[in-house]
This record gives structure tokens, C-alpha cells and sequence, in this order.
């Protein structure tokens, strides 16, 4: 059964009309919600009845008793049609924003909803070409996730957090392609953590979007979990009325830290490194690294090695597995190559693919280790670049 | 290449800050396109058979046209979604589909009218619309499917400078500037019907449903803030003026010259006759060539556009990123506007200029319903929060709404009379 062939059906007690069904609505938390009460418009006024107050057949609806408990409007409940049809949800599954078609109702010893039509069937059933049959796609209710339309702001309805399991690149996916309001639910709905991750996954006009629209609290959040770097590289692009806001967030420290980054262009090393790494003296042993690298919560993939604070090295956190623990780490250096700030795009690029690296150091005069680049980081860019010669 | 550290700096606050460098914004695209088949047609129309009489409706159409693209610019900003799925979210399914159709044969209507443009432009080279036509059809999809279409829009945007020889030609063929500037200002109505079929005509090729749709859809998706409203409102306005100024100047160009002259326009040879003091002997190759330029960067924006908004509107996968296979339905309606367009020319005793010229009129009346619905929408509390209209946009809007519908039934009665 479908909510669009239950609205606007007439109600019947005692054989009499007493009105017709206009919405119906649900828990918003669990996976097979059973529908929770059903707005019936008696005359002129809305009359929210439990369902187990009306008997649904096939030729006709009746209300079983007259004794109706009058329900009060529940902020919590996610009414189907004004939250839910035509409106735009989630496929957790598909990773992408599909718009509700109709609703799937399950009518066995209690009213549920199973699923939401996405397909041109539901299209047809609901200009009342219902006899026609094509392209049927019914979405279970488990990988949906709604959104409330109810106040100013819309956010997410059912926080099954399963949005939350999805990878950060697909939340940006879906980010780019939401409405203002939507999109910003989603950044509100995610941990802060999650939410930046999230975001720096998305394209620039997005993030621009996103920083520039938050609400400061959510801000001040999310943009303390980003990384300096992405931050660095919208900083400028923000509308100037919205920078002074995320200056004030971000603290003198980091504000600091970001505009010296984003003082390069990201067509030299010191526009593109990350300012965290893992330095190790050089005659540090292999045993003591390793203890010190049990209680890091992210174990780096390289290690530079420095001799009195100067670049000496890197080692892959890799080639310890066969190295002997007495060993010094000035003896496990796998690659010597370093850049400066000023190294040119073009050249990173080059050094990466011709010694097969993971992270370049990138290092001042006195070769004092300032930050890394991360290769993920050139591959993006020239992904990105790719991008924008397809649409130019 | 990637932007140097400067030139985000410049953007940051030259671009965003001063509007003129905003310039080719979606405002002046919107624009631009107005100028296309039907509009270079029915501003020929307008000059040649009525003269200057005519050019109170541009500036009143400058205005309306200003503020629908106003309204629409403001609410892709305010809401990040076209105005299909607004539709669709506000009024549901059946409105949306009544929406759809009523766009759909618009549309249609415009695509048919760029096609006519095409093979209008082609006679003045005595190549037969039978070649012409299929050979553009095919062309336009192949370019809009296989090929760059953003690099396209720039190349059709670059070459309609050509509008800029109408500039030139109206001064050279010593207009009545004063008869011009006061029927500019002062209404100079005739109650008769092909004067009041020629009023409407202009109001639809400016004011148009398809433009409405894109010029939010083409916000929505350079994801603007609502702080950069100021901005749009700069480019669409900028946009809207620099769109009429030309239409100004076909219209008095043709004046100077088609209606001096004491002739009247039926096909693209007689509309050339306005770049005549410019171009000499040339004219009719140049205006060939403006025509050729405008029809069949119209042919491809705007059954891509009407694409897309249908399928937002009815939730498939749409847009130039995806693939035959993951948009069929969006390929499928883009092959099908472009073929159905490319035949309507085709029907025999169907004169090009008849195609160009109605099709304009039959717009403007379709818009009648498009514009209630942004009406009802831009004034939604509930969904722009703050960016509702103010009074006069809605003044605006009521007047661009009275005007269509009383041209509309004035022409209804002027047919008995």
C-alpha cells in the first residue's frame, strides 16, 4: 500500500462521512516505524487520531469508535507528507540524494512504513495514472535518512546514525549536491570531527558555502577539527564579511599558522604542507621509537629523522617490521629527497614519482624540518585540476 | 592553471566587491540569450512595421525583466536549490507536472523558434532548410553531448558582440532620436491586433518561462552565500539593462531604415536591411552570420536547460556530468526537445518568421502561470527567511503579471473587431 492511495481517502463512522486523511506520522527513530497517529480533517478542523482508532479495507476507512483520543502535535513525529513527499532524503546505500516519490506503507496488524518509491512508478500512481507500470524503485526505510522541515532550519530527522558510518568523501558528495538548508543539517547532524572531515572532502565552492553559512557555535566546532591547511586554502576565497567571523573562531594561534600557509599559493610546497610530523633524533633507537609510537592514536607512515634539529632523512614506518631494535634510526633512512617552501608544484610532483614517495619534508636554510607534503594532497590537486580543464 | 596566491587575493576582493568585474556572470548569460533567434526576429518585427512605437514596452520589460531575474537569483541564493524543486517541495507532484508541461511546450516553442533562426540564417546563403536544419540538430547534440560545453558558452558569448553592429547601424542611419526617446517614455498604444501581437511578442522574447528556471539553477550551482547577493543583483541587473540597450538599438536601427523606408519584414533578408548603413552590401552576410551565432547557442542552451529542470523536477540523475547510462531520462528529453524542435521547422508552409515571431507570444502567455508560482514562492517566509520580496518587487511582478494578461486580452478582442 502507498500514503498517496490513503490521502485525501474519505473517513466513514456509522456508515456517515466524517472526513479525509491529510497526513499521517511516525517515531522518528526506529527502522520499520510504525505509523504513530493520522491527521483526519473533520469540517474545517485537523483531528489527529492512533491508528488503532480507524480500520483501513481495501473499498473503505472506518473510524472504529467515537470515543476518539484527541493526540497533541509531537515535535518528534515525522509526518509523511509534509516532512517527507517530494521532499529530498538520504540513500545511505546509494550514497547520493533521491527525491520521495510516495511512501510504502505495510498495513498487516499494525500500520507501518517499509520503504519510499523513488521511481517514475510513484510519479505515475500519483497523477493518477496508477494502471501504468514502469521503472519501480522502492528504497527500504533502514538506509533513509529524512530531514525536518518543520522550524526555520532544516535538520535531520531520523538520526539512525547511520550518516555517520558513511566515508567522509560520500557525505561530501552529498553535501554538494544538498540545498543550503539540507546542507547545512547534515554538517549540524555529524560530530564536529566528522563534520570536517566531511567538508574538506568537498569541492572549494562548498566548503565556501558551508564555513559561510554556519551557525558560529557549529562553526567555532568544526573548524577547530580542520586541518590548518584546508582552512588555509579557502581563507582567502571567504567572503569577507564571513572571514572576520572565522578569524575570531580560529584564535590568534591558529590564525596565525593558517595565514602564514595560505601567504603561499598552492603552486609551491609551503602552500600545500601540513605543519604536524613525527621528528626523531638520529640516534634514537629503534626500540625506543617504537615505544613512543604505541602511544601515538594515528601511527604516521613516516618518520624524519633529524641529526641536531637538521634534516637528515625519512624512514617508512614499514621498514621497522625487519629492522633490530638496537639499531640507530640513522641507519634505517630510506630517502634522503627534501624540498623548501618555494619548491615549485611541478617539481613536488616530479620528486614524488620519481622516488615512489609518501611525504616530502619540506625544510628552511639551516635544513630545520618545517612541515611535510602529503602526496593525497598533489593527487587532489591534480584531480581537481583535471576537473576544472573538463569544464573550461 | 592554478590560481596564484595573488589572484585569490584579487578575487577575493575585486570580484566580489565590484560587480562590473562580475561581468560575465549568469546574469549577462541569461541576458545575452534573450537576444536569441526569437529576439533578434521580433525586435526586426517591432522596428520594421511599427516604428519607434513600440519602445515604452522595452523599457518597462527592462524592468520586469531586472526583477523576475532578481527574484530568481535571490532565491537560489537564499535556499541553494532551483526553482523546480521548490516547486515541487511547496505545491507537490501535480503542480509540478502542470508546471512541467507548461514549460515543456514553451520551451519547445523556443527551440523550434532557434532552429527557424538557423535555417533562416542559412537562406540568406540559399541553403535549403531541409539540410540545414538536420545537419544543425545533429551538430548541436553532438557538440552538447561529445564536446566542451562550458568552453562553448564562452565562444557564443565572445561572438555575440556581433549584437554590437546594431549599435553602430542605428547611428549611421540617422534615426529620429527624438521621436525614439519620447515614445520610449511615452506609451504610444494602437488597438490593433498584429500591433498587439507585436507588444506581447516582446514581452515573451525578454521575459521568458526557460530563463526564470535557469537563472536559479545556474546560482544554485556556483553554490553562492547569501552574502554575495549584492553581487548577483549587480550581474543581473547589469545583465538586464545591457540585454535591452541592444534590443533598443535592433529596434531602432530597424526603424531607421525597414520603417523609413516604408517596408514591411517577412523574412531574414528583409530584417538585414537594418545593418545596411553599417555593412552596405554585407548586411544581409552579417546579419546571417549574428543570427547563425545566436540560434545555435539558443539550440544548445535550451534544451539542455529544459532538461535539466525537468529532471530535477521529477527526481532523475540530470546534468552534462553524467553519462547516457546513469541519465537516460535526461539524454533521452534532450534528444527528443532538439528533434521535435528541429521538425516543427520542417512542416511545410510554415514560413520561419512566422516560427520565430509566435513562438515569442506564446512564451509570454505561458509565463503567466510560471509567475505565480515565483509570486507565491518568493514571498514564502517559511522557506527564504529574510529574503522574501520586498513591496515593490511585488508591485514589479504584479505589473509584468497585468501587462501580459491585459496585451493578452486586449488581442483576444481586437481579433473581433
Amino acid at each position: 500500500m502507498y500514503l498517496s492511495q490513503l490521502l485525501n481517502r474519505p473517513v466513514y463512522f456509522q456508515g456517515k462521512p466524517y472526513g479525509k486523511i491529510v497526513d499521517m506520522a511516525i517515531f522518528s527513530n526506529k527502522a520499520l516505524s510504525p505509523v504513530s497517529r493520522i491527521e483526519i480533517l473533520h469540517g474545517k478542523k485537523k483531528v489527529t487520531i492512533p491508528p488503532q482508532a480507524i480500520r483501513i479495507e481495501k473499498n473503505s476507512i472506518t473510524l472504529t469508535t467515537n470515543d476518539i483520543p484527541q493526540l497533541p502535535y509531537d515535535h518528534n513525529d515525522l509526518y509523511l507528507a509534509e516532512d517527507l513527499l517530494d521532499k529530498q532524503v538520504i540513500d545511505i546505500d546509494g550514497r547520493r540524494l533521491v527525491r520521495v516519490n510516495d511512501v510504502v506503507l505495510e498495513n498487516g496488524h499494525e500500520l507501518k512504513v517499509s520503504g519510499i518509491d523513488i521511481g517514475f512508478d510513484g510519479i505515475l500512481r500519483r497523477l493518477g495514472l496508477g494502471i501504468l507500470h514502469i521503472d519501480k524503485k522502492i528504497l527500504p526505510w533502514n538506509v533513509i535518512e529524512a530531514f525536518d522541515y518543520e522550524t526555520g532550519t532544516v535538520k535531520i530527522k531520523l538520526k539512525q546514525n547511520t550518516l555517520a558510518k558513511m566515508h567522509p568523501a560520500d557525505i561530501a558528495d552529498i553535501l554538494e549536491d544538498a540545498g543550503t538548508k539540507e546542507r547545512l543539517g547534515i554538517v549540524e547532524s555529524l560530530d564536529a570531527k566528522q563534520a570536517a572531515r566531511a567538508i574538506e572532502e568537498a569541492d572549494e565552492e562548498t566548503q565556501l558555502s558551508i564555513l559561510e553559512n554556519l551557525s558560529p557555535g557549529v562553526l567555532k566546532d568544526v573548524i577547530n577539527k580542520m586541518h590548518i591547511a584546508e582552512i588555509a586554502d579557502v581563507f582567502h576565497d571567504l567572503n569577507p564579511l564571513r572571514s572576520e567571523e572565522i578569524q575570531k573562531v580560529l584564535g590568534a594561534d591558529k590564525l596565525q599558522k593558517v595565514k602564514s600557509l595560505s601567504a603561499f599559493s598552492d603552486t609551491v610546497a609551503g602552500g600545500l604542507m601540513h605543519e604536524t610530523f613525527f621528528q626523531k633524533d638520529a640516534q634514537t633507537t629503534v626500540k625506543a621509537l617504537l615505544k613512543d609510537l604505541q602511544k601515538e592514536v594515528f601511527i604516521p607512515e613516516t618518520i624524519i629523522i633529524t641529526k641536531n634539529n637538521t634534516y637528515s632523512g625519512t624512514l617508512q614506518v614499514k621498514d621497522l617490521l625487519h629492522a633490530d631494535d638496537k639499531t640507530a634510526l640513522e641507519d634505517t633512512i630510506s630517502d634522503t629527497q627534501y624540498i623548501n617552501e618555494q619548491t615549485p608544484f611541478d617539481e613536488i610532483v616530479r620528486l614524488f614519482a620519481q622516488y615512489n614517495l609518501r611525504v616530502l619534508p619540506v625544510v628552511n636554510k639551516e635544513k630545520k624540518p618545517l612541515g611535510i607534503v602529503i602526496v593525497d594532497e598533489i593527487l587532489k590537486i591534480i584531480d581537481e585540476e583535471n576537473e576544472r580543464d573538463e569544464n573550461i | 592553471m592554478r590560481r596564484t596566491n595573488e589572484m585569490k587575493i584579487f578575487r577575493n576582493y575585486f570580484v566580489r566587491l565590484l560587480p562590473l568585474l562580475a561581468i560575465l556572470g549568469p546574469g549577462i548569460i541569461s541576458g545575452s540569450v534573450d537576444n536569441d533567434a526569437g529576439g533578434i526576429a521580433t525586435y526586426s518585427v517591432a522596428g520594421a512595421n511599427f516604428g519607434y512605437s513600440l519602445l515604452w514596452v522595452l523599457l518597462i520589460t527592462t524592468f520586469c525583466l531586472a526583477i523576475t531575474q532578481e527574484i530568481g537569483a535571490r532565491m537560489g541564493l537564499a535556499t541553494g536549490k532551483g526553482l523546480a524543486s521548490l516547486i515541487r517541495e511547496k505545491f507537490g507532484i501535480r503542480w509540478t507536472a502542470f508546471v512541467m508541461a507548461v514549460l515543456l511546450i514553451a520551451n519547445l516553442g523556443t527551440i523550434a523558434a532557434e532552429f527557424a533562426g538557423i535555417a533562416a540564417s542559412l537562406e540568406i546563403f540559399n541553403i535549403s532548410k531541409f539540410i540545414s536544419v538536420p545537419i544543425a540538430a545533429i551538430l548541436v547534440f553532438i557538440l552538447v553531448t561529445k564536446g566542451n560545453f562550458k568552453r562553448l558558452e564562452q565562444l557564443f558569448l565572445i561572438l555575440s558582440a556581433f549584437y554590437l553592429v546594431y549599435i553602430v547601424s542605428a547611428v549611421l542611419g540617422h534615426p529620429n532620436w527624438t521621436l525614439g526617446i519620447k515614445n520610449l517614455i511615452v506609451p504610444d498604444f494602437h488597438f490593433n491586433k498584429s500591433y498587439i501581437l507585436t507588444l506581447i511578442a516582446v514581452i515573451g522574447t525578454t521575459i521568458t518561462p526557460w530563463g526564470q528556471f535557469f537563472i536559479q539553477d545556474y546560482i544554485v550551482d556556483k553554490k553562492l552565500s547569501k552574502e554575495d547577493l549584492p553581487v548577483e543583483r549587480a550581474d543581473v541587473f547589469l545583465g538586464s539593462f545591457i540585454t535591452n540597450i541592444i534590443s533598443f538599438f535592433i529596434i531602432v536601427a530597424c526603424a531607421a531604415t525597414i520603417f523609413a523606408a516604408g517596408k514591411v519584414v517577412t523574412n531574414a533578408k528583409d530584417a538585414a536591411l537594418a545593418l545596411q548603413p553599417l555593412a552596405g552590401q554585407f548586411a544581409s552576410w552579417l546579419f546571417a552570420f549574428g543570427l547563425f551565432n545566436a540560434s545555435i547557442f539558443g539550440a544548445a542552451l535550451v534544451p539542455v536547460s529544459t532538461s535539466y529542470v525537468i529532471t530535477e523536477a521529477f527526481g532523475f540523475e540530470g546534468g552534462l556530468d553524467f553519462t547516457f547510462s546513469e541519465a537516460k531520462q535526461f539524454y533521452g528529453l534532450f534528444a527528443f526537445l532538439i528533434a521535435t524542435g528541429a521538425l516543427f521547422v520542417l512542416l511545410p508552409f510554415v514560413p520561419l518568421f512566422t516560427i520565430l515571431f509566435f513562438t515569442q507570444a506564446i512564451g509570454a502567455v505561458l509565463l503567466l502561470p510560471i509567475l505565480i508560482f515565483v509570486f507565491i514562492l518568493s514571498n514564502d517566509k517559511k522557506l527564504l527567511n529574510g529574503y522574501t520580496n520586498g513591496k515593490f518587487i511585488n508591485i514589479v511582478v504584479a505589473i509584468t503579471f497585468l501587462l501580459i494578461a491585459s496585451s493578452t486580452v486586449a488581442y483576444v478582442i481586437s481579433l473581433f473587431l
